[in-house]
């Protein structure tokens, strides 16, 4: 297994897919990126993010069915792995820390 | 794309119902595409395209998908070959082509044979061509090199007169005069052997040069022993490695003592032999101050403007040259080549043998088609063996095995045929090279190019390989995968194969008529010829130092004391008929016209000359003993000379030595026959003067010819001489020496004719085999519905029977007019008849009935229940 220190946009990916569960195909995750960040994301960038996240041991992936607007190919579901959560988790816990030395912090723009 | 096409077929099915994303962007896509990542990576693809084409239409849906497929050639996306390690694949391949070679001996030793002919053929022109084209390029700075030669043109008649020579003093004045001279030197070849004392024996030599101080400034040599500082100093000689083996049995031999020509040398120094193509074929050089006449070559600075050069030498040449020649009535300039060209100018007076570039050209060409048509041969001979081995192809195939594993496996056959054919053709230059007296050495030509030697071969392994390849990937269809038959050539495939043995027939029935009639040719020369007494007249060749005074008349008077001696004649060189005579620059006065000053051959010899010889008197009278008293000289002309002055008396005309006609006049008194004097096929116009007081060779005609005899006239010989070297010849074997380029030619086309046959017959024989293998099912059922061999024979040899009566067609008219031309060269030919034609197609029909008895025998050997089990 690789380094498991993750990058921004990786971060994002992985919570996605975490996010979306038993749904996470490349597509999937691009559309639900773009609606929860509204940024345009291109297809090769995610598939290589994923494909990056899948060799650090982040992600694994299995073929699911297939569809006619595939063009009869098969998705590739993405599930994260316990690696991929306790990376999660340590983002998280990363920037809690950092958050919570801001003295009187408040959400209102500094 | 193997992996992955069966996904792209799928799409075409299901996708029914949607846009299609351009079709080669996708093939692009997986052509580059791992195959494990490229499902997904497509169906993404699909499902954007669709997306883009509902809401930005389908078009713009296009564009992007191609950009994005683009975008997608990244370094994880892209495919790595497979790290599969192929030696023991190819040791497993060698061993199975090993067996399967020896399992059809016939078929091996037909391909090993045809590509063995091919290949020697084609090594000997192709290396032939290299060293003639290399002509003394081995010299360092050959580029800077330029020989200097004269061409004189008389005043009178406006001839131009080139001759490979230039004056002496030349060499020695350029460097001082011409800044862009960087060194010159004069070399001077003599025409007679020098008689050599060293070691512990006494030689004969012919190959001793003589050059000045300057000779090792302008072309470098490499030195064994001694260096060129010890050149250059009176005295000095230099020897090549093999001299000195021959004299002394080391190299070691600075500054022994040599006798040449009963004067004494030091030996400066031993340089490496030369190699064979060079114009400097010395075998040692003395050093010797320039004579009046040398061979001028000189070195010019690397900066030089060569125009600038010419055009100063010439300037120089005006003024000191230009005054004595006027005075002979001729004008003269200096003609200026690179040394690596002299091979190719046209030949001059005193000039070396030179070579033809066009003939090398058509030389190189001869060799680049011969290795053609054996690739062709080879392919086909493969194809055939293809045929055969094509179900085993399939069910390799449906085995899974790879087409690069089947690549390699042919690369394999074709690399062993090659290498087995390579050695054997190797062996054979070698064995030809000792057993017969060629003059060009293949062996050192090829070991001395060994880099471009194993870079032929490898190209020759690349054509080879690639022909089989394309012959073996033919059958690796998907439709021969499916059907498991044997699939026939396309009809312009074959076609073209007809065409090709077509052009093999054209060119071997060509040579095999164009050899007979020049072995025609040569036999009638030798026939013509024989009407002399050549194989009764010895020459006789006086060593220098004996050539003046009255020994030739002392040894003449003891031969003619021999019972067995018919005749005998003295004379200067230049006189034995077969070989160039000298010339001179004559006056010529005819009755009632002006006279003029030409370049006239001449050869001195006494009264007894013509007798010995046996040319015959046409008219007027011989010299006689008491010419020599006359104080007006006499002078007997040829009929060539009589031809060519257009003289209708000849007896009433005179020829003058020198320029001048006031010097002493010398009467013609006779007439004679023409002789081949300079070579077999022109008569050269002769003027025959009598002299008595120099002899260079005695002609002795005997009327008995032992052994015995022969010892006797040495003896008589050491006797008057006090010389044990009685060196003699035949007149016959200068005639066969002149005879030798039309020997040589007759060997070559001889030799070629048999090669070009045999590659033929090889060629038809890989037809054959393909037809046979083609044409098995429709055969066997043939058999079963009881044809019999003979119609089925016919049948099949129509088409290269057909090939055979359309070369013969073309081919016999265009040899006979090319070999017309040939024959007309000579003053005396045989006339192409019926005769030479049958010979030629009797020779090649032989051949044909060979092969037709092999086709009988392949038709014989099908078995129609074997071939039928699978229908």
């Amino acid at each position: 297994m690789k380094g498991t220190n993750i990058g921004e946009f990786e971060e994002l990916v992985l919570l996605t897919v975490a996010a979306l569960i038993n749904d996470a195909y490349s597509v999937r995750v691009i559309e639900e990126i773009e609606e929860q960040t509204q940024r345009r994301i291109k297809l090769g960038v995610v598939h290589a993010v994923l494909s990056r996240l899948e060799e650090k041991g982040l992600l694994r992936s299995k073929l699911g069915e297939a569809t006619a607007v595939r063009g009869g190919k098969r998705k590739r579901y993405y599930s994260i792995t316990a690696a991929g959560k306790s990376a999660l988790v340590r983002m998280k816990e990363q920037r809690d820390q950092l958050w919570g030395r801001i003295p009187g912090f408040s959400t209102k723009p500094l | 794309m193997g992996e992955n096409s069966r996904f792209l077929n799928k799409t075409i099915v299901i996708n029914n119902e949607y846009q299609q994303p351009p079709r080669w962007a996708r093939q692009l896509l997986y052509w580059y595409c791992r195959p494990e990542i490229v499902e997904d990576l497509d169906g993404d693809l699909n499902e954007f395209f669709n997306r883009n084409c509902r809401d930005k239409g389908v078009f713009r849906a296009r564009l992007i998908y191609i950009l994005d497929v683009v975008k997608f050639l990244r370094p994880y996306t892209i495919r790595r070959p497979k790290a599969v390690n192929p030696i023991p694949l190819l040791g497993y391949s060698t061993r199975l082509n090993v067996r399967a070679l020896l399992k059809s001996p016939v078929d091996t030793t037909l391909t090993v044979l045809s590509l063995t002919l091919g290949l020697a053929a084609f090594l000997v022109l192709f290396f032939y061509v290299v060293t003639e084209f290399s002509y003394d390029t081995h010299f360092r700075r050959a580029e800077d090199i330029y020989n200097i030669s004269l061409e004189l043109k008389s005043q009178n008649d406006n001839v131009t007169t080139p001759i490979a020579c230039a004056d002496g003093p030349l060499a020695s004045l350029l460097p001082e005069s011409l800044h862009q001279v960087e060194s010159a030197t004069g070399i001077f070849r003599p025409n007679s052997k020098d008689k050599v004392y060293a070691g512990v024996g006494t030689y004969h030599e012919s190959r001793i040069y003589r050059a000045d101080s300057s000779y090792f400034s302008v072309f470098h040599h490499e030195w064994v022993t001694g260096d060129q500082r010890s050149w250059g100093e009176p005295g000095a000689i230099v020897l090549t490695e093999t001299l000195a083996l021959k004299y002394w049995g080391q190299t070691d031999v600075q500054n022994e003592l040599i006798r040449v020509n009963d004067v004494e040398y030091r030996v400066a120094g031993v340089i490496k032999d030369l190699p064979d193509n060079t114009h400097l074929i010395f075998d040692a050089l003395l050093y010797e101050p320039p004579s009046d006449w040398s061979f001028t070559y000189v070195l010019l600075r690397s900066d030089a403007d060569y125009d600038g050069f010419v055009g100063d030498l010439n300037k120089l040449g005006e003024g000191h040259l230009g005054p004595v020649l006027h005075q002979f009535g001729f004008e003269g300039h200096y003609l200026v080549e690179p040394v690596t060209e002299q091979h190719y100018s046209p030949s001059r007076l005193l000039d070396l043998p030179k070579g033809n570039r066009d003939f090398l050209h058509i030389l190189r060409f001869a060799a680049l088609l011969i290795l053609a048509i054996t690739g062709f041969n080879f392919v086909n001979q493969g194809l055939s063996r293809v045929i055969k081995e094509q179900q085993q192809i399939t069910v390799k195939r449906i085995f899974g095995a790879q087409r690069w594993q089947l690549v390699l496996h042919e690369l394999t056959r074709t690399a062993l045929l090659c290498l087995i054919s390579f050695g054997l053709s190797i062996i054979l230059i070698a064995a030809a090279e000792s057993l017969f007296d060629i003059h060009f050495r293949m062996m050192s030509a090829i070991a001395g190019n060994v880099r471009m030697a194993g870079v032929g071969l490898a190209g020759i392994f690349l054509v080879l390989g690639a022909g089989s390849l394309i012959a073996r990937l033919t059958f690796m269809s998907p439709f021969v995968t499916r059907n498991l038959r044997v699939k026939t050539s396309s009809p312009s495939v074959g076609f073209f194969r007809w065409g090709v043995l077509g052009a093999q027939f054209t060119i071997s029935l060509g040579l095999v008529l164009a050899s007979v009639i020049v072995t025609d040719q040569v036999d009638y020369l030798l026939r013509l010829n024989k009407a002399g007494f050549r194989d009764q007249v010895l020459i006789v060749e006086v060593p220098p130092g004996l050539a003046e005074g009255d020994v030739g008349s002392t040894v003449k008077q003891k031969f003619l004391e021999l019972s067995f001696v018919d005749c005998v004649s003295i004379a200067r060189d230049g006189a034995v008929p077969a070989l160039l005579p000298s010339m001179d620059t004559y006056y010529i006065q005819p009755q009632n016209s002006a006279g003029q000053v030409m370049m006239l051959n001449h050869v001195f010899a006494d009264e007894d000359y013509f007798r010995v010889l046996g040319i015959p008197l046409l008219e007027g009278r011989n010299f006689a003993p008491d010419d020599y008293e006359r104080d007006r000289q006499v002078v007997i002309v040829n009929e060539a000379l009589v031809r060519k002055m257009n003289w209708k008396n000849p007896l009433e005309n005179e020829i003058t030595y020198g320029v001048f006609p006031s010097e002493l006049p010398a009467q013609v008194i006779g007439v004679v026959g023409d002789m081949p004097y300079g070579g077999m096929q022109n008569a050269m116009p002769i003027q025959f003067r009598l002299e008595k007081s120099i002899c260079d060779h005695i002609f002795v005609r005997l009327t008995d010819v032992t052994p015995s005899n022969l010892r006797l006239l040495g003896k008589s010989w050491t006797e008057i001489t006090k010389e044990s070297y009685f060196n003699y010849r035949f007149l016959d074997a200068y005639y066969l020496e002149q005879l030798e380029n039309e020997n040589v030619l007759r060997d070559v086309l001889i030799v070629f004719a048999l090669l070009a046959c045999l590659i033929g017959s090889v060629g038809l024989i890989g037809l054959i085999n393909i037809s046979v293998a083609e044409s098995i099912r429709a055969n066997s059922i043939r058999l079963v519905l009881g044809a019999d061999l003979l119609s089925m024979l016919l049948q099949g040899s129509r088409r290269y029977m057909i090939s055979f009566i359309f070369a013969a067609v073309a081919t016999v008219p265009l040899t006979i007019y090319y070999m017309q031309g040939w024959l007309e060269s000579f003053v005396n030919h045989v006339e192409i008849s019926v005769t030479h034609v049958l010979l030629a197609f009797t020779s090649m029909t032989m051949s044909l009935l060979l092969i037709l008895a092999f086709h009988f025998i392949k038709l014989g050997s099908v078995r129609p229940l074997q071939h039928l089990r699978n229908e």
